[in-house]
C-alpha cells in the first residue's frame, strides 16, 4: 500500500515537472502531451488545476478529450472550461455542446457561459432550449449566451423569449438583446439592430438603464437620421431619458449634432440651456460657439454661466474678447465665470486681447487685467503693467505694482526702486515693498537684488529706507548684512531701530556674531535686549553645530539681566540637550524668577538621560533639584527615582 | 420587420407583471411618466452646481448654506470595505450631497463596521448592511451609485452587475482582471448609459494634473520618453496555502470571496492584512502601481494616432521599456528598494515626462512637482487654470465622480481610459509571464503574431458568474 502510493507520488511528481515553464523552453506538443498525462492522472487538485492553466496557453485539440472529462468533475469543472475556453478549433465547442445535455446547476451554467464566450453559433438551438429552464440561473446563463453569440437567430430566440419571460430573467433577456443589436450595427446591419432597440424602447414596465440602452442604440444605428429621435429625448419630461440623451448626444460621432443642438438652445427652458450647454462644450465642436456666446450675454444666470463654461472647454481663443465684455456685467457669478474662462484659455491671442484691456479707462476692467496678466504669467505685458504703477486710482496702482513684482523679474527693479524712494505716501510704499520682496525672495541670484537696493538706500528717505532695509533681510547674504550694520549706524533713530530690528530677524546664523557685538555695545537698553535675543534666537536653530549653539548661550549668560532672557536661554539650553545642558543650567535654580523653568527643564533633560549626559553632573543638578523643589511631590519623586537608577549604573 | 421575428416583439407591453427582485414596478420606469420631485430636484441641483468655479467644487455650492435636501442628495451603496473600502467610504461621506444607505462585504466585521460608520455619520439606523452584492443591486431601485472597494477579481464583474442593474459605479483600481473584462466594462457602461470612474485619484490631483498637462500642452517640447512607476513586489506566487476550516457564511463567505477566481480552499492568510495581492489568480501585477502610473503617463502623452505598443523583456521583476508607434517611449519603472531609492521622482506611484525643453515629475507627496528647471514652474497655477477651462472638471477626484453622476458627462477615469491603461498593465504581465518580446495592437486590444499572449487575455471566470 504504501509502496503503491510512493509511486503514485513519484508518477504525478514526473509528470508535473518541467510543465509549468512559461517561456516555451519544452516543445509545445510535449508539454502538452505531459499536461494531458497530468489530467488524466490520480494528481492532485492544485497540480490538475496548473495543467488546466498552462493548456489555456497552449492546448490543442489534442487536449480537449482529457478536459472535457473534467466538465462533470465536481471540484475541477471550472478549471477544465479554464482550459478549453481559449483552445482553438471545433473539438472544444462540440465538447461543450456534448456536455449540455449532461450537466445540471452550476456547471451547466459554468458551461453556457463558454459557449457564449467562444460564440458557438450551432449552439443557439440547444441554448434556446434553457432559455425556459425553471433553474434562472441557467436560463439567465443561456440569455447571455446567447447575446454574446450574436446571431439573427440568437436574437430571434431572446426575442421570443422576452415576450413571456418570468421577471427575474427578462434584465438577461435585455442584455442579451443589446448584445446582439451590437453584434448586428458592427456587422453593417443597422436595421436587424434597430428592430430590436426600437422594441426595447417600448418595454413596459422597463428598468431606467434598460431604456436608456435602448435609446442610445435606437439613434446611434441610425446615425443622422437619429437626431429627431435624439431631439426627442432631449424634449422629453422622463429625466432618465433626458440623462441619456446627454450621454448619446456626447458619443455620437454625427457632425449636425451639435447644430441641431445649438439651434435647440433659444427653444428651451433654462435647465434644459444646461444640460445642453454642457453637452455642447464637451463635444467640443466651434459650430456652436455664437449660440453658446449668444446664450452667456443674456437670460437664466445659471444658464449663462454654463453657456461661459461651454464656450471656453470649447479652446477656441475667439472667445475671449467676447468674454472680457462679460467683466461688467452686473452678475457677480457672470464675471466669475468670464474672468476664470479668460484666465485659462491658452493662447498668445487671448494675451494680447487682455494687455489690451490695461488701455480701458474703466479701472475695474483694468484690474481685471492686471490679475489675469498675474495669473497667465503674461511677462510680455510689463511695460503697459510699468506705466500703471503711476496710476491715480490706488487700487490699480497696488494691482500693478503686485502684478509686476511676479511678472517683472530681478534684473529690472530700477523702475520700482525710483519709485519707492520718491513714495511718501505709506501704503504706496507698503505695497512696492512687498511687490520687492516677492522679487527679492523668488530671485535665482538675490547678490544682484541686493546691489540695486543698497544703491537705492542711499537715497532713500526714513521711511523708504525701512522698507529697503527689510527688503535686505529677504534677500539675505553677507553684503545686505553688512549694509543693514551700517544702517545701525543711521542718524535717523527710526532707521537706526528699524536696522537693528531686522538684525535681531536675520535668518541666517552669519548675524550671529554683528548681534553679539551689538548686545554688547549698543548705545541704549531696548537695542542691547533685541540684539540679544535675537542672538539667543540663534542658539535654538536647529540647522547649526551643537557646538555653535552651545556657545552662543555660554556667550550671552553674562550679559542676561532679565527674567524674560533666561527664559529664552532655558529654552535654548534645553533644545541642545548635549553633556555640558545640565550644569548651565544650575545657577539658575537659585534664581526664583525662573526656578520652576530651571527645574523642568533638568528634569526633562534628566528625563532623557539626554546625549551622554555626565552622571555626576546629572546627580548634583537632581540633587539639587530635589532641595528646591521641594514642595513638589511629583517632581521630588521622579528625581529620587532618577537618581535610583542612576546609582545603578556603572 | 426581419422575416422570422416573433409578432409580438414590436409592441412587448405584456410581461409578466409579477413582482420580483429582477424587474420589479420599484425598480421600473414607466416611460414618459412626468419627472418625478427627486429626479427634478436633482437636475435642478446639477443646474446649480453650473454656478461653481471650475476648480474643487465645495459642497456648499451644491446645496443652500452647505446643507443638501435628502431628495436633492445622491443616493449610494459600498461594495467591499476592507481597507481601502473604508477610506474611500469615509472620503465619500465628506461630501455633503452624498447620502449612503446601504453597504456590503462577504466579511461580517467589514460590514458591520461600515454600517457603523455610516450611521454614525447620519445619526440614524437607515444603513442596510448585505452579504451579497446581488441583493443590494436588485432589491435597492433607491440607489444611484455604487462604490466598489472589493478584492481585484471583483472589480470588472462587480461594476458590470452593478451598471446592468442601472447603478451608476466608482470602483477601485485595476478596473478589470483581464483585457476581456476591461472591454465588457466599457461595453455595459456605453450600453446602460452609465457613469463610471475608476479610483484613479491622482488623475485629479493638483501636481500630477500639473505633470500631465506640461507634457500635454508642448510645454516640454515633444515628450520623447515617459516613465511610470510599477514598482510593486518581486514575483507573484501560485501555490495554494494550507487549507484551513472555512468560518460560517454569515462570518466570511468563502464562495463570494473567491467570486470569478479558480477555487481554492480557504487560508485566513489570503483574507488577512491583504493577503492575496501576492497570489496570480487573485491580483495583477503590473497594474497594482500601473493602474494609477500608466494612466497618468498616457494622460500626458498625444495618443491620437497611437495603434501599437512594443514590451522590451528585460528580466524578471526588473523595469520594462515599451516603445508606443508614436516612437515615444514608455518606460514602466521598477527601482530595486524602497521608494525612497528611486532616482526619478520621491515618493510612490510617481510619473515623468522628459522633452526637448525640460522634464517634469510627480509622485504622492508632492506639493510641487520636480521640474528640471525653476521657470517652468511659474506657470503652476495657470496650467491648472488651463486644465480646468478645458475640461471643466475639479481637481478632487470623487468630486468628478459625483459631478458627473448629475451631470452625465464622462469622468476623468472612464471606462475608455482605464481599458487602454489596463491594457498595456495587462500586455505587460503577460510579456513578463512569456519572458519574450512582444507587440500590441492598442486598436484590436491583441498581440500581433502570438497567438499564445493572446490567450491569455481572458480567463473562464468560475460558475455562476459572467460578464
Amino acid at each position: 500500500m504504501l509502496l503503491s502510493k510512493l509511486k503514485l507520488s513519484l508518477t504525478v511528481a514526473l509528470l508535473c515537472s518541467g510543465v509549468h515553464s512559461a517561456c516555451g523552453q519544452t516543445p509545445a506538443k510535449e508539454q502538452e502531451a505531459k499536461l494531458i498525462a497530468v489530467l488524466t492522472s490520480n494528481a492532485e487538485y492544485p497540480q490538475k488545476a496548473d495543467a488546466c492553466r498552462d493548456l489555456a496557453r497552449i492546448g490543442t485539440a489534442e487536449c480537449v478529450p482529457a478536459l472535457a472529462a473534467l466538465l462533470a468533475d465536481a471540484k475541477l469543472n471550472h478549471m477544465a472550461r479554464y482550459g478549453l475556453e481559449t483552445v482553438p478549433g471545433p473539438a472544444v465547442d462540440e465538447a461543450l455542446r456534448s456536455a449540455l445535455g449532461k450537466l445540471k446547476g452550476r456547471p451547466l451554467v459554468g458551461v453556457i457561459g463558454s459557449i457564449g464566450v467562444r460564440h458557438d453559433d450551432k449552439a443557439v438551438a440547444a441554448l434556446t432550449a434553457f432559455l425556459g429552464d425553471p433553474d434562472a440561473e441557467v436560463a439567465q446563463a443561456a440569455a447571455r449566451a446567447l447575446g454574446k453569440i450574436g446571431s439573427a437567430d440568437a436574437a430571434k430566440s431572446l426575442a421570443a423569449a422576452l415576450a413571456g419571460a418570468l421577471p427575474a430573467n427578462q434584465l438577461a433577456l435585455c442584455e442579451g438583446l443589446f448584445r446582439c443589436a451590437e453584434g448586428f450595427t458592427a456587422k453593417g446591419q443597422a436595421d436587424q439592430a434597430i428592430v430590436i432597440y426600437d422594441s426595447l424602447r417600448k418595454l413596459k414596465p422597463a428598468p431606467h438603464q434598460v431604456l436608456a440602452g435602448a435609446w442610445r442604440g435606437a439613434i446611434l444605428a441610425r446615425q443622422e437620421k437619429g437626431l429627431p429621435l435624439l431631439l426627442e429625448a432631449f424634449r422629453s419630461n422622463d429625466a432618465w431619458l433626458v440623462a441619456a440623451a446627454e450621454r448619446i448626444a456626447i458619443e455620437m460621432k454625427v457632425a449636425a449634432v451639435s447644430k441641431v443642438l445649438a439651434d435647440e438652445l433659444g427653444k428651451v427652458p433654462a435647465e434644459r440651456q444646461i444640460m445642453l450647454c454642457n453637452v455642447l462644450g464637451r463635444r467640443g465642436d466651434v459650430v456652436a460657439l455664437p449660440a453658446l456666446l449668444g446664450l452667456a450675454k443674456a437670460g437664466d444666470k445659471a444658464a449663462r454661466v454654463a453657456a461661459i463654461r461651454a464656450a471656453v472647454e470649447l479652446g477656441d481663443a475667439a472667445v475671449a474678447v467676447p468674454l472680457i465684455e462679460l467683466f461688467k456685467d452686473p452678475e457677480a457669478e457672470v464675471v466669475q465665470a468670464a474672468t476664470a474662462g479668460v484666465a485659462g484659455l491658452p493662447g498668445a491671442g487671448v494675451d494680447a486681447a487682455v494687455v489690451k484691456m490695461l488701455d480701458s479707462a474703466d479701472p475695474a476692467l483694468q484690474l481685471h487685467a492686471l490679475e489675469m496678466l498675474r495669473q497667465r504669467r503674461v511677462g510680455t505685458a510689463v511695460p503697459q503693467i510699468q506705466l500703471l504703477m503711476d496710476s491715480k486710482n490706488e487700487a490699480v496702482k497696488a494691482a500693478a505694482v503686485k502684478s509686476y513684482a511676479e511678472l517683472g523679474g530681478a534684473t529690472d527693479l530700477g523702475g520700482m526702486l525710483d519709485k519707492l524712494v520718491k513714495a511718501s505716501d505709506p501704503a504706496a510704499i507698503g505695497a512696492l515693498e512687498k511687490a520687492l520682496a516677492s522679487i527679492c525672495g523668488a530671485a535665482q541670484q538675490p547678490q544682484g537684488c541686493v546691489q540695486q537696493l543698497v544703491a537705492a538706500l542711499a537715497k532713500a528717505g526714513p521711511e523708504a529706507k525701512q522698507a529697503l532695509l527689510r527688503t535686505l533681510r529677504v534677500a539675505g547674504g553677507p553684503e545686505a548684512l553688512q549694509a543693514l550694520r551700517g544702517a545701525v549706524a543711521d542718524p535717523d533713530k527710526d532707521v537706526h531701530t528699524g536696522a537693528i530690528r531686522v538684525l535681531s530677524d536675520w535668518k541666517t546664523a552669519d548675524a550671529a556674531a554683528v548681534l553679539l557685538d551689538l548686545a554688547k555695545t549698543a548705545a541704549t537698553p531696548v537695542d542691547k535686549i533685541l540684539c540679544l535675543r535675537g542672538y539667543l534666537g540663534m542658539a535654538a536653530r536647529k540647522d547649526l553645530p551643537a557646538p555653535e549653539r552651545l556657545a552662543i548661550c555660554q556667550q550671552s549668560m553674562p550679559l542676561i539681566q532679565r527674567s524674560e532672557e533666561k527664559l529664552l536661554l532655558l529654552g535654548a539650553i534645553g533644545s541642545l540637550a548635549n553633556p555640558q545642558s545640565l550644569g548651565l543650567i544650575l545657577p539658575y535654580l537659585d534664581d526664583p524668577a525662573v526656578k520652576l523653568e530651571a527645574v523642568a527643564t533638568i528634569m526633562a533633560l534628566a528625563d532623557k538621560r539626554a546625549k551622554n549626559q555626565d552622571a555626576d553632573v546629572a546627580k548634583a543638578a537632581l540633587g539639587k533639584v530635589l532641595a528646591v523643589a521641594a514642595d513638589n511631590p511629583a517632581v521630588v519623586k521622579r528625581a529620587q527615582e532618577l537618581l535610583a537608577a542612576l546609582a545603578t549604573e556603572k | 420587420m426581419p422575416a422570422g421575428w416573433p409578432a409580438n416583439f414590436a409592441k412587448l407591453s405584456q410581461v409578466n407583471g409579477n413582482t420580483t427582485t429582477a424587474m420589479t414596478e420599484s425598480n421600473c420606469h414607466l416611460s414618459g411618466a412626468p419627472l418625478s420631485r427627486r429626479q427634478l430636484l436633482k437636475r435642478a441641483l446639477a443646474a446649480s452646481s453650473a454656478f461653481a468655479i471650475p476648480n474643487i467644487i465645495p459642497a456648499s455650492a451644491l446645496g443652500r448654506g452647505g446643507a443638501v435636501a435628502p431628495s436633492e442628495r445622491i443616493v449610494m451603496g459600498a461594495i467591499g470595505l476592507g481597507g481601502r473600502g473604508s477610506s474611500d467610504l469615509g472620503w465619500m461621506l465628506g461630501e455633503a450631497d452624498v447620502q449612503f444607505v446601504a453597504v456590503c462585504d462577504v466579511r461580517k466585521g467589514n460590514r458591520e463596521a461600515a454600517q457603523n460608520a455610516v450611521n454614525g455619520k447620519y445619526g440614524n439606523q437607515d444603513c442596510t448592511a448585505y452579504r451579497d452584492m446581488r441583493e443590494l443591486l436588485a432589491q435597492r431601485a433607491d440607489i444611484d451609485a455604487v462604490l466598489i472597494a472589493t478584492g481585484d477579481r471583483w472589480h470588472a464583474p462587480a461594476s458590470v452587475l452593478a451598471m446592468q442593474a442601472g447603478k451608476d459605479v466608482y470602483c477601485e483600481k485595476p478596473s478589470c482582471f483581464t483585457m476581456a473584462e476591461g472591454q465588457r466594462v466599457v461595453e455595459t457602461a456605453r450600453s446602460y448609459g452609465r457613469v463610471y470612474q475608476t479610483g484613479a485619484q491622482r488623475l485629479s490631483e493638483p501636481p500630477h494634473v500639473f505633470a500631465i498637462e506640461m507634457a500635454r500642452s508642448g510645454r516640454l517640447g515633444q515628450v520623447h520618453t515617459a516613465y511610470a512607476d510599477i514598482r510593486w513586489r518581486d514575483g507573484m506566487r501560485k501555490d495554494l496555502l494550507p487549507a484551513e476550516p472555512e468560518p460560517p457564511k454569515e462570518e466570511l463567505d468563502w464562495d463570494l470571496w473567491l467570486g470569478p477566481s479558480p477555487w481554492r480552499p480557504y487560508n485566513a492568510g489570503y483574507v488577512n492584512g491583504g493577503g492575496w495581492y501576492h497570489f496570480r489568480d487573485l491580483a495583477t501585477d503590473v497594474a497594482m502601481w500601473g493602474a494609477h502610473t500608466i494612466a497618468q503617463a498616457l494622460a500626458g502623452l498625444d495618443m491620437t494616432n497611437v495603434s501599437s505598443i512594443e514590451f522590451s523583456y528585460e528580466g524578471p521583476d526588473v523595469s520594462m521599456v515599451t516603445r508606443l508607434s508614436s516612437g515615444v517611449k514608455l518606460v514602466l519603472f521598477r527601482a530595486g528598494g524602497g521608494v525612497a531609492d528611486c532616482p526619478l521622482w520621491h515618493g510612490s506611484c510617481g510619473e515623468r515626462f522628459d522633452g526637448p525643453e525640460g522634464w517634469v515629475a510627480a509622485a504622492d507627496g508632492y506639493a510641487r512637482p520636480d521640474v528640471s528647471s525653476p521657470k517652468l514652474l511659474s506657470e503652476y497655477n495657470k496650467v491648472l487654470a488651463e486644465y480646468s477651462a478645458r475640461t471643466q472638471r475639479p481637481l478632487n477626484h470623487v468630486r468628478d465622480f459625483l459631478d458627473c453622476v448629475r451631470s452625465r458627462q464622462p469622468t476623468v477615469a472612464n471606462p475608455e481610459v482605464m481599458h487602454r491603461t489596463m491594457s498595456i498593465c495587462l500586455a505587460a504581465d503577460i510579456c513578463e509571464q512569456l519572458q519574450r518580446n512582444l507587440k500590441f495592437d492598442l486598436v484590436k486590444t491583441e498581440f500581433i503574431g502570438d497567438e499564445e499572449a493572446n490567450r491569455l487575455r481572458s480567463r473562464a471566470m468560475r460558475e455562476p458568474w459572467q460578464m
